[in-house]
């Protein structure tokens, strides 16, 4: 099992209830599956702003320890003490 | 207006001339209309027919258009902005900028589509509006009066609490050079330093009551139209975001992104960005949403601090780009000293960017040793001191002391004043200030602080597309073609594209008088099609998406123009050193460097600019019915004058090179 | 059917000023329209103006012209223009103020002057379609939430027009 830091922004914190959680985590669990486990726990709505089908939408960002996780990177285990953000893609100026 | 073939307009408008006080009402020119639409077009055609190169911008011969929209006033959603233009006292170039609030849509009632304030009044004076009673009152009572002060006392001695003011304040009576234009209520019209036209020409304020309507070609249409797009913004899957947070809302995100300059850019992700989230605003000092005219998505707040060292601090319209501006880019993590910076700018009548932007120069000129120890007035400028900050903002707005002088030049401006390589750290284009974003976390923003004819801003091409990323929202407007290049905020391809094409339709948009944060560039929902629907339903013109972006680029060419007959080419349209050569330290942004020349070429093809002087070609001129600049162009460059012009600039250039000690 | 306003949740965008204004008058015009806002922001104050109806109705029983003022089958207290002397005997029994006077060429019994106020659009209030945050909604006519919300209003108005009457500022009711 590994530690995972988990943040919430924007409205996602006002959809989980909360701004921060640490959970403990199979050893090899991707973001991508972290995303998946995230949405069932919550429902909706943070379900349905997170999710598009069993891919994750668009309008999602991550960033795992700072860094984007899309693509490839969402494939990767994540590891003890990783630090992810989760933010709706907000944009403007 | 009778006469005018045009609904939607109340094709009049004012011209007042402040040193012999007449007045004239004069119906709108209908080649204005057509060929400009209103707001930012029509006000950059007078500017280019009327303020000739040579003028001071704090000199008589400059004038001051307020313009509203053709859908100002009426029910499109956020119709309601006010376009204020210029010849801008920080820059020395064409200025502009925008205000929400409820001005503009009251100048449309009172039966006036804009106002041009000439030379300069003898004595304080502000005008007064009351549908057809127009005049110029004393306004020495209020003379120094700060802005908020200055409101109450105009709404007082008026009777009427629903009186929309346009006030300055000390800052602008100063002639600081980024001073800005209040506007019911508390919305800035604030980037390239009006304030000080308007102080320069001795009117305080300019207040306007208008019980009036806004005739429609087509009300029925324009009704369900306009109903139509206010539920789909309110429907859009990004409403929730922008309706509780507002900009701040991007706060927390910039930071890995590392779009969020910190230590006057030096990096792009800051340690105490929580503290100055929009989350944190929305937790700690909320007190209720507030709108600007028709607009449903209600993203402005009043915000309070209701303990602690800033007590009793009321503050609205507290946006991202000041979160940044009082906060990261000058290491303070102090939110209730923001807030208590915001309302000082807001009652000063300072442009927030440019003023945090003089600050953070300051601090980073301390941190090099460059300011000598009798040039720092006696102040702390060690990063993240706000109390020094928020005194310098009061110094700035008297010109007090050296710092308090110096500054108030903006500055690009005090670098050229003060030399010993602090160009260096002056962070701007053509003289104005670089907002809230880093051109290597994001290609097209570069480019687009480049390629604004304001000089370093953001809302010129705003593009928001490839900010984090819309794929969807790209594929709907450019077409599925252009991905993923388009949305990676790292490419640069495509993005001269998604420049060009914003900078058109933010030319439209500010010409229409609707909101760039509500519906036409943040949540995509009204676009060159619903624009142009918009607008003939409202005026009756037949206009379709086709004949708007030529109206676009007309405006957009015009302005690059106009900033062509002083002197500004392709020599100006560069970044600083930090931006092209210094990698980013910063979030996803690490590493990376802004390839402005990866884009800047397609940029100028795309616009039909020359590529060695980048101007306008004369054929570009001709299809935009621009008759006479290319020959007005080519004179001013021929007989001497623009590159004279250039350089008695005031500001001086950014360096292309990082300092000696950092190559 | 009646209106129930949260002057709490208003932003004051006046999108229902200008929309009401619209499908009565075929203009945008603010100042013709059946609800206003009335905005004092420097001190928080947004109050939305416009008759519920109320259960009292005391501009029906003030208004001495038959007919310019009556009662619609689903509660709405409605003007007939063409019978409208403009004697504002309505406007001055209204506690809340939702009815205005407007010196308006050709309309009125004596094409000089007519009172405007509420009258539910036709059952689809527009007001309440465009108002994002809620700040006025529908209810069954008579509610308790909706009485009991009018009354709020009422004292809420008083109070704002007090504080503006001190600091020298007059809210104006009367017709000018």
């Amino acid at each position: 099992m590994i530690s995972v830091h988990v943040r919430y922004f924007g409205i996602l914190a006002g959809y989980t209830g909360k701004k921060h959680e640490t959970l403990r985590l199979p050893k090899d669990m991707s973001g991508h599956q972290l995303m998946l486990r995230l949405a069932s726990t919550y429902g909706e709505p943070f379900r349905g702003t997170v999710l598009n089908g069993e891919g994750l939408s668009d309008h999602l960002r991550i960033f795992r320890n700072e860094q984007s996780l899309h693509g490839e990177g969402l494939r990767a285990p994540l590891e003890d003490e990783d630090h992810i953000m989760l933010f709706p893609a907000v944009a403007g100026g | 207006m009778s006469g005018f073939p045009w609904a939607g307009y109340a094709g009049r408008y004012l011209r007042v001339n402040l040193t012999t006080g007449e007045i004239q009402k004069l119906p709108l020119p209908v080649r204005w209309a057509e060929e400009f639409l209103g707001g930012n077009g029509i006000g950059t055609k007078i500017l280019w027919d009327e303020v000739p190169a040579g003028a001071n911008p704090l000199g008589p011969e400059n004038k001051l258009i307020l313009s509203a929209g053709p859908l100002c006033g009426g029910p499109m959603p956020n119709a309601g902005r006010l376009e204020v233009i210029g010849k801008s006292p920080l820059t020395g170039l064409y200025g502009d900028s925008n205000a929400g609030g409820h001005f503009a849509s009251e100048m449309k009632f009172a039966g006036y589509d804009l106002i041009v304030l000439e030379e300069r009044a003898p004595e304080p004076v502000y005008l007064l509006i009351k549908d057809e009673t127009v005049e110029l009152r004393p306004a020495s009572h209020i003379w120094g009066c700060g802005v908020f002060e200055s409101e109450r006392t105009l709404q007082a001695e008026n009777h009427d609490l629903q009186i929309k003011t346009a006030v300055i304040g000390p800052a602008g009576e100063n002639l600081v050079r980024f001073a800005s234009i209040q506007v019911t209520f508390r919305r800035s019209a604030a980037r390239t330093g009006l304030g000080a036209v308007m102080g320069a020409k001795n009117l305080k304020a300019i207040a306007v009551r208008g019980t009036g309507g806004i005739p429609l070609a087509d009300p029925e249409r324009l009704q369900q139209l306009a109903y139509r797009l206010h539920m789909r913004i309110r429907k859009n899957e990004f409403f929730n975001g922008c309706h509780q947070f507002g900009t701040p809302g991007l706060v927390a995100l910039m930071h890995p992104m590392g779009r969020f300059p910190t230590r006057n850019f030096q990096y792009g992700s800051f340690e105490g960005f929580e503290d100055l989230s929009g989350e944190s605003l929305r937790e700690q000092h909320l007190v209720r949403d507030i709108s600007c005219y028709s607009c449903p998505v209600g993203c402005d707040k009043i915000y309070a601090v209701t303990g602690g060292e800033f007590r009793g601090t009321m503050s609205s319209s507290v946006e991202y780009e000041t979160l940044n501006a009082l906060g990261a880019c000058v290491c303070n993590r102090n939110l209730p000293s923001v807030l208590k910076g915001n309302e000082l700018c807001d009652d000063l009548g300072l442009d927030t960017i440019s003023a945090g932007r003089a600050v953070a120069f300051a601090m980073e000129l301390n941190e090099r040793g460059i300011l000598a120890s009798e040039q720092r007035d006696g102040l702390d400028l060690s990063w993240g001191n706000y109390r020094t900050l928020l005194d310098l903002l009061q110094r700035i707005s008297r010109r007090e002391g050296f710092l308090g002088d110096l500054l108030a030049e903006g500055a690009s401006r005090a670098a050229r004043l003060l030399g010993r390589g602090s160009d260096h750290f002056a962070m701007h284009v053509k003289g104005l200030d670089i907002p809230g974003q880093d051109g290597r976390a994001q290609q097209s923003m570069g480019l687009a602080h480049v390629t604004s004819s304001r000089g370093a801003d953001h809302l010129k091409a705003f593009p928001v597309i490839d900010e984090t990323g819309y794929p969807s929202e790209a594929s709907r407007r450019y077409g599925a073609q252009f991905l993923p290049e388009l949305v990676d905020p790292l490419a640069t391809k495509h993005k001269a594209m998604l420049v060009k094409d914003g900078e058109d339709f933010g030319a439209v948009v500010d010409s229409s008088g609707n909101c760039k944060s509500g519906g036409t560039f943040v949540m995509a929902e009204v676009y060159w099609e619903e624009q142009a629907q918009s607008l003939s339903a409202t005026t009756g013109i037949p206009i379709d998406g086709e004949k708007l972006k030529l109206i676009g680029e007309r405006i957009y060419n015009l302005q690059r123009c106009y900033n062509a007959l002083h002197g500004i080419t392709r020599a100006d349209d560069v970044l600083p050193w930090r931006f092209t050569k210094s990698p980013s330290p910063s979030g996803n942004a690490r590493g990376s460097v802004c390839r402005l020349h990866e884009m800047l070429p397609e940029y100028y093809a795309l616009r039909g600019w020359d590529p060695e002087t980048g101007l306008p070609q004369k054929e570009t001129l001709a299809r935009l019915g621009l008759d006479g600049a290319a020959e007005r162009l080519a004179e001013a460059f021929e007989s001497g004058l623009a590159q004279a012009l250039r350089a008695q600039l005031g500001w001086v250039a950014p360096s292309a090179d990082p300092p000696r000690e950092q190559q | 059917m009646m209106l129930v306003v949260s002057p709490e949740k208003c932003t004051g965008c006046r999108a229902c000023e200008v929309f009401c204004s619209l499908s009565h008058e075929g203009q945008a015009i603010p100042e013709l329209s059946r609800i206003k806002v009335w905005k004092a922001e420097a001190r928080n104050t947004f109050l939305p103006i416009v008759c519920p109806p109320c259960t009292e109705r005391p501009c029906l029983s003030a208004c001495p012209e038959e007919g310019a003022l009556s009662l619609r089958q689903d509660g709405a207290v409605v003007v007939e223009e063409s019978l409208c002397t403009g004697c504002c005997k309505c406007l001055r029994a209204c506690e809340l103020g939702a009815i205005t006077l407007h010196r308006l060429e050709g309309r009125g019994k004596h094409g000089k002057a007519v009172v405007l106020k509420c009258d539910l659009c036709d059952g689809e209030p527009w007001c309440v379609k465009v108002c994002q945050p809620g700040a006025v909604v529908t209810a069954e006519a008579s509610s308790s939430a909706g009485r009991s919300a009018f009354a709020r209003l009422t004292e809420l108005r008083r109070s704002a027009e007090a504080e503006m009457a001190e600091l020298g500022l007059r809210a104006r009711r009367e017709p000018r």
